[in-house]
């Protein structure tokens, strides 16, 4: 309980650095510098560039209104730790609910897709199973360790990661290894249904 | 002496400093059993990134300027909606404080998940509890806390204006921490061990509604059906949060421990909450039912079920406490000399994970912990 409350006292604490004020051409300028970071993270969660895009472009529209906004707050403190957890968060959550939903359409989906290519059908249907596979661990993750994964996967440095998910640097190396235990476990066990 | 998990992990990604890989790799040259681990944590690291690569794609993407150009089409759609909006202001008031009550009211719950109730213990000026039942159930919890708080933090985190907001700080006893609070502290006989007592100041946190965030949030915790009218956009809502002391005994996984505490030492962990009420300024045409019917359903009520709960309830005096569906509580009718709440969510025969809330002449208290739950409320009996 109490890290909580050490959490949110330590997000109150004034913009050291990197942190971004409103102006549409600064905001232009961010677009280009992060819309393919942003992009290529959700399109890695969700795997539909549509989906992906449109998702990735809710991200960017929030950050458009906390830039352009009247609020009194319109810095952000650390511009690409925000983008990625949104994203991440917006894209798991996103995932999860699709899980829920459309578990069996989706598959079927992917593997109609893999029978119908020509070249290496059989591939093809063992690549989209793993993929699903990876998306359904992912899903069923706890969001911080899957955050954890993804954020790491993407190249980000164990300072960043930490930024991105309010922890503490130190603590990366401990929960990364043991988000992977955790991925491994739950892919096992899909693996073997 | 064995070399820590996250360091031997951090060395795998070559994110240690030049000094601490050296002591480390010293270290692995004499220890067999850190060497395995290591070899285990490469492997492992190795795996799970060849399952992360199968979502590489190499799918090509319009040009970020046609990007920029939907971006754009995006903004105005919606910068024109709510310019219509804006004229639209006979409801707004009444939502205002939805997103606040269930932020901090969702906060309530039990100690094993992530709690807020450490600064935002209740809304209102609280002279009463009452428990209500609600269909959420301990097993949702963890995904839909995890939800919750993700979301939480990206549609809330900047959007919150402090004052002023200090660190909590650590005292010596109890009688610091009623100087600094304004209040008496009590601490109970009936524990034996000295706690740590910290004190965190009183604080003012002002919130602007964003209708489109607050309508993202009920999504992302499964609750898109409730739809909160477009016109509360940009109501401001503020809450005076008053000094809080909370006395943690045993071992609570306090200063630097990121994960939950072990099973172990969870089991001796018992944190008392003391403040006096909090206390927030709305608008006075605030319909106040109507707020509390959203805080309910998004628990899980039914909208009867909710519209029927909220007309009993007076909701400038009531600290609403939900119950999960699968928990157990009990109205005590003595607690400390007053009646309170105990919600508990039994494991093995006589323990529980526990919750027990009452106030008493003006100050609010909570104890939380894992034990017997009568022994709870002979800790409750014995302030002093």
């Amino acid at each position: 309980m109490l890290r909580s409350i050490l959490t949110i006292s330590e997000t109150q604490r004034p913009a050291e650095k990197n942190h971004v004020e409103g102006g549409t051409r600064e905001f232009d300028s961010l677009f280009q510098q992060h819309w393919p970071l942003v992009f290529g993270v959700t399109l890695r969660i969700l795997g539909d560039p549509d989906e992906a895009e449109d998702l990735s472009l809710e991200v960017f529209w929030r950050l458009y209104r906390r830039l352009q906004g009247d609020t009194k707050v319109a810095k952000i403190r650390n511009l690409r730790a925000w983008l990625f957890r949104s994203a991440t968060n917006l894209a798991l959550n996103e995932l999860r609910s699709r899980k829920r939903r459309t578990h069996y359409e989706v598959q079927a989906g992917v593997f109609d897709q893999a029978e119908n290519s020509v070249e290496n059908p059989i591939e093809d249907i063992e690549r989209a199973e793993e993929r699903v596979r990876v998306r359904a661990v992912l899903a069923g993750m706890k969001v911080r360790d899957a955050q954890l994964l993804l954020l790491r996967y993407t190249g980000l440095s164990y300072k960043e990661v930490a930024e991105a998910l309010d922890i503490k640097p130190s603590s990366v190396g401990t929960l990364l290894a043991r988000a992977e235990k955790a991925f491994e476990e739950r892919y096992r066990e899909l693996e073997g249904k | 002496m064995h070399i820590e998990e996250g360091t031997l992990r951090a060395l795998v990604d070559g994110e240690l400093s030049n000094t601490e890989e050296t002591r480390v790799r010293d270290h692995l040259r004499t220890c067999a059993q850190c060497e395995g681990t290591i070899s285990e944590m490469t492997a492992r690291a190795e795996r799970v990134h060849r399952h992360m690569s199968s979502l590489d794609s190499s799918e090509d993407t319009p040009s970020t300027q046609i990007i920029r150009q939907r971006l754009q089409t995006r903004i105005d759609k919606k910068e024109t909606s709510m310019l219509g909006r804006l004229f639209q202001r006979k409801y707004r008031l009444a939502w205002t404080t939805a997103a606040v009550v269930v932020i901090i009211a969702i906060s309530m719950l039990f100690p094993q998940v992530r709690v807020l109730a450490g600064r935002l213990l209740s809304l209102f000026r609280v002279e009463q509890i009452q428990p209500v039942e609600v269909s959420l159930t301990l097993g949702m919890l963890p995904d839909y806390m995890e939800g919750y708080f993700g979301s939480l933090d990206v549609l809330l985190g900047d959007q919150i204006d402090m004052e002023e907001l200090v660190e909590p700080r650590q005292v010596q006893d109890a009688s610091e921490a009623s100087k600094l609070a304004g209040f008496t502290v009590r601490l109970p006989t009936e524990k034996e061990s000295e706690p740590h007592i910290f004190y965190i100041a009183a604080s003012t946190v002002q919130y602007e509604i964003d209708h489109e965030l607050l309508q993202s949030l009920l999504i992302e915790i499964g609750r898109g059906d409730i739809v909160i009218p477009e016109s509360v956009d940009g109501e401001q809502v503020t809450i005076h949060l008053p000094d809080i002391v909370v006395a943690m005994y045993g071992e609570c996984g306090l200063a630097g421990d990121e994960d939950q505490p072990s099973a172990g030492k969870r089991e001796t962990c018992m944190a008392l909450i003391q403040a006096r009420s909090p206390t927030v300024d709305v608008p006075p045409e605030l319909d106040l039912n109507s707020l509390g019917e959203i805080f309910l359903q998004v628990l899980g009520m039914s909208d009867e079920e909710a519209a029927q709960f909220s007309e009993k309830v007076d909701w400038l005096t009531t600290l609403v406490l939900p119950i999960p569906a699968d928990a157990q509580y009990e109205e005590i009718a003595n607690v400390d000399g007053t009646p309170g709440v105990l919600v508990k969510d039994p494991y093995g025969e006589d323990m529980a994970w526990y919750t027990l809330v009452w106030i008493k002449s003006g100050i609010l208290y909570g104890l939380m912990g894992f034990d017997d739950p009568g022994h709870a409320l002979a800790v409750a009996d014995s302030l002093k």
